[in-house]
C-alpha cells in the first residue's frame, strides 16, 4: 500500500481541481446555507425549526431515505449478480455485457427517464402488449408509484454497483476459489465463504455510491413517482418557486447536506478501502 | 493428522489421460501408477504438463480421454470437493480474509466437523509445522516459509489419503527452500499419506522422492528412482535433465556402440537399444582426469576444454569431444583449471556409461 510520495508537488495538481470545486460547488452551497439563517433577516435557527417541524418536511425525507435504501438494496443485488455473470462469461461475451453497462451513460438521464414513463404507462408497450396476449384485462399500475421509481432509479444507478463490483472480481485470485473447492467446499459454499467476501469492498463502494447518489435524485421520482415518492429536493424546489421562501429552501438544504454527510462518514471506511485496495496488487 | 489417521493412503492410477487445449495437447495419453503412501515427484521442464496432469487428479481439469483411479475407484468425473485431497499451491492461496487458525479450520468445517474437534485438531496442525504461535494472525502478517507451512498445515488437517503439491517452493529462496524440503520429507515419513510433488528442480526432485516421473511435452519419459532416472537415464533429454552429463555420439550394431571418429572406444550395451545412432553418456563422477591406477576399466578420451568455472570443492569443466558434442562435468579441485582452447585427455568409466538411442528428436 505504500506508494512513492513525488515531494509536495503532487499537490500542485489537485491544486486546479480544488479551485473548481470551491467556485462550482462549495460557494453555492454555502450561501444557501446562509440565507438559511439570514432569511428573514435576523432569521437564527427559526427555519430549521420550522422545516424539523413540519410534517410534509419529514414526510418527503422520510420517502427519499427508503427510496435510497430499497433503490441500493435492488442495485446491489442486480448489480452484483451482473458482474459475476459478466466476470463468468466468455471473453467475447464480457466485452459485450460491459458495453451494455456503458452505453447508457451517453444518453441523458432525462431521456432515459422518459422511456421508462412511456414504457410503463397504461397505453404503454408492456400494458399493450400484456393485454394484446389476454393475460390482462385492465391494464396494469405501472407508473406513478414506487413501484416505477424503484425500477428507473434502479437502472440507472445500476453502473454504479456493476463497475466497481466487476473491477473487485477481477483482482481476486482464482487460485483461492479452487483452493476452497480442494478443501471441500461445494461451489456454492466457495462462493459465499471465500468469493464474496473478498469482493465485498467493492460490493460496499458501488452500495454506497448508489445510496448517495440516490438521496440526491430529483427527475427520476418526479416524473416516474405517484404522491408518497416525492423526496425532499421536491420540497425546496417548491420553496424557492411557489412561496419564494429561501430561507426554508437554505434549511432543508443544510439538513439533506448533513444527512449525506453522515452516511458518507458511516461508509467512509468501505469507500476508502475499496479504492486504496485497487491500488494494491493482490 | 496423528500416525493413526483415519484415511489411508491410497494408490493413485492414471489410465491413458489426455487433455487437450484446443489444437494443443497439452498431456498425450499417460500411464502412471502411484503407489500407496509414496512421495513421488513430478520433474520436467516448463509447459510438460506436470500442472495439467495434477489438476486432473484434484479434479480441476477433466480428462479428454482416460481415467484417474484411488485405489480400485474411478473418480475421473468427480468433482474436486469430493475427492478428499490435500492442494498445496505455489503461490499458497491461503485465505487472506481469515486468520491463520480459520484458514486451518477451513476444511474441517466444510466437513461439519464438531467445534472441539476443530479446535483441537487446528492446534495439531499448527504443532505439526512448528507454527503454534501464529493461530490469530491473518496470512499476510507471516513469511513465505510460513505462510507455506500453513498452507501445508489447512491441507494435512482433515487427514487427506493424497496430497498434491505444486511446486510448493517455487517462491521462496534457496536456503529456505533446502529446510523446508527436508521438514515436507520429515512429515511424509511421520504420515500415512502419498505425496506428488511437481516440480522443475531437479536437485529437490532427486532429493526428495522416492519415485520420479520426469515429463517432457505432456509425455512421460521415464519413471524410476532417483538412483535409476540419474544413473541410468533412458533418453538422452532425461540424461540432459537431470544433470550435468558427458556423452559422445556414436552407431549402434547388433549390441556394440562404437564412438565416432576419432574416439576409438566400443561399449556393450543392453538389448534395450536398437541399431542406429546412439550417445554414450557419462555423469560426473565417472569421468575423470586422473584415473585410479590398474583400474582397466577407465577409458582415455581426447576432449577440447571450452570453458571452466570454479565451483569451490569442485572445478566444472565444459568439455567438447572430437565429434562435436559437448558436455558438463565436474571434477575434484585439486589441480589449476586448464584454460579454453586447452586439450584435455580424460577417462570415461565404461562400466557407469549409459547408452541411449539418439535417432529422430532425441537431440535435446
Ligand atoms: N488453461 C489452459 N488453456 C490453454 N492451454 C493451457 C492451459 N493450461 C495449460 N495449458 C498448456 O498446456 C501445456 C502444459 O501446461 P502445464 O501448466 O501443465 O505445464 P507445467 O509442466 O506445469 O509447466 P510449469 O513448470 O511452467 O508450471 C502448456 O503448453 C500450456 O501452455
Ligand atoms: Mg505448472
Amino acid at each position: 500500500m505504500s506508494q512513492p510520495r513525488t515531494g509536495s508537488l503532487h499537490w500542485l495538481l489537485i491544486l486546479p481541481l480544488l479551485a473548481v470545486l470551491a467556485v462550482l460547488f462549495i460557494a453555492p452551497l454555502y450561501f444557501v446555507i446562509e440565507r438559511g439563517f439570514t432569511d428573514p433577516p435576523g432569521a437564527g435557527w427559526d427555519n430549521y425549526q420550522r422545516a424539523l417541524e413540519d410534517p410534509a418536511a419529514r414526510r418527503y425525507a422520510w420517502n427519499t431515505i427508503r427510496t435510497a435504501f430499497t433503490v441500493t438494496l435492488c442495485a446491489s443485488v442486480l448489480g452484483y449478480t451482473y458482474a459475476y455473470a459478466t466476470f463468468r462469461a466468455s471473453r467475447r461475451m464480457r466485452v459485450f455485457l460491459l458495453y451494455c453497462v456503458l452505453v447508457p451513460f451517453w444518453t441523458s438521464l432525462l431521456v432515459r427517464t422518459y422511456a421508462w414513463a412511456i414504457m410503463l404507462r397504461d397505453e404503454g408497450v408492456i400494458n399493450k402488449t400484456l393485454g394484446s396476449i389476454g393475460l390482462i384485462d385492465a391494464p396494469l399500475p405501472l407508473l406513478r408509484n414506487s413501484f416505477a421509481v424503484t425500477l428507473g432509479m434502479t437502472q440507472i444507478l445500476l453502473p454504479f454497483v456493476i463497475l466497481p463490483c466487476y473491477s473487485a472480481m477481477t483482482r481476486v485470485d482464482v487460485s483461492l476459489v479452487q483452493a476452497a473447492r480442494s478443501l471441500g467446499a461445494t461451489p456454492t459454499s466457495a462462493f459465499f465463504r471465500v468469493f464474496l467476501p473478498l469482493t465485498r469492498p467493492g460490493l460496499a463502494a458501488g452500495a454506497f455510491l448508489t445510496f448517495i447518489l440516490a438521496t440526491g435524485y430529483y427527475i427520476t421520482p418526479v416524473l416516474l413517482g405517484g404522491p408518497g415518492d416525492q423526496p425532499v429536493a421536491v420540497l425546496i424546489e417548491n420553496a424557492v418557486q411557489q412561496q419564494g421562501d429561501w430561507g426554508l429552501a437554505g434549511a432543508l438544504a443544510a439538513l439533506v447536506t448533513v444527512l449525506v454527510l453522515v452516511a458518507l462518514m458511516a461508509g467512509w471506511r468501505s469507500l476508502t478501502r475499496s479504492v486504496l485496495e485497487s491500488g494494491r496488487r493482490s | 493428522m496423528s500416525s493413526k489417521s483415519p484415511t489411508e493412503a491410497v494408490p493413485v492410477q492414471l489410465r491413458g489421460v489426455t487433455k487437450r487445449y484446443g489444437s494443443e495437447t497439452a498431456v498425450a495419453p499417460l500411464d502412471l501408477t502411484v503407489e500407496a503412501g509414496s512421495f513421488v515427484s513430478f520433474l520436467g521442464p516448463s509447459g510438460s504438463g506436470k500442472t495439467t496432469t495434477l489438476k486432473m487428479i484434484s479434479g480441476f481439469e477433466r480428462p479428454d480421454e482416460g481415467a484417474v483411479l484411488f485405489g480400485a475407484r474411478d473418480i475421473t468425473s468427480l468433482p474436486p470437493e469430493q475427492r478428499g485431497v490435500g492442494v498445496v499451491f505455489q503461490n499458497y492461496s491461503l485465505f487472506p480474509h481469515m486468520s491463520v487458525a480459520r484458514n486451518i479450520e477451513f476444511p474441517l468445517r466444510m466437513r461439519g466437523v464438531d467445534r472441539s474437534i476443530r479446535a483441537r485438531k487446528v492446534r495439531e496442525a499448527l504443532e505439526l509445522v512448528e507454527l503454534p504461535h501464529v493461530a490469530h494472525r491473518r496470512p499476510h502478517e507471516l513469511s513465505g516459509g510460513q505462510q507455506q507451512r500453513i498452507a501445508i498445515a489447512r491441507a494435512l488437517v482433515f487427514d487427506p489419503a493424497l496430497l498434491l503439491m505444486d511446486e510448493p517452493l517455487g517462491a521462496l529462496d534457496r536456503r529456505l527452500r533446502e529446510s523446508m524440503q527436508l521438514e515436507i520429507k520429515a512429515l511424509h515419513e511421520r504420515l500415512d499419506v502419498t505425496i506428488i510433488y511437481v516440480t522443475h528442480d531437479q536437485e529437490e526432485a532427486l532429493a526428495m522422492s522416492d519415485q520420479i516421473v520426469v515429463f517432457n511435452q505432456g509425455r512421460v519419459e521415464q519413471v524410476g528412482t532417483p538412483q535409476a532416472v540419474y544413473g541410468r537415464p533412458r533418453t538422452l533429454f532425461v540424461a540432459d535433465f537431470l544433470g550435468e552429463s558427458f556423452s559422445v555420439s556414436g552407431q549402434v550394431a547388433d549390441g556394440v556402440f562404437a564412438a565416432d571418429a576419432p574416439v576409438a572406444l566400443r561399449l556393450d550395451v543392453d538389448a534395450g537399444v536398437g541399431n542406429g545412432p546412439a550417445r554414450a553418456i557419462w555423469r560426473s563422477g565417472s569421468v575423470t582426469a586422473s584415473p585410479p591406477a590398474g583400474d582397466g576399466s577407465w577409458a582415455p578420451m581426447p576432449t577440447t576444454v571450452v570453458a571452466s568455472a570454479f565451483a569451490g570443492d569442485r572445478l566444472k569443466l565444459k568439455l567438447r569431444v572430437g565429434s562435436g558434442t559437448e558436455g558438463i562435468v565436474s571434477m575434484g579441485a585439486d589441480w589449476p583449471a586448464p584454460p579454453p582452447g586447452d586439450a584435455l585427455d580424460v577417462y570415461v568409466d565404461r562400466k557407469r556409461a549409459v547408452v541411449v538411442g539418439a535417432g529422430e528428436g532425441a537431440e535435446a
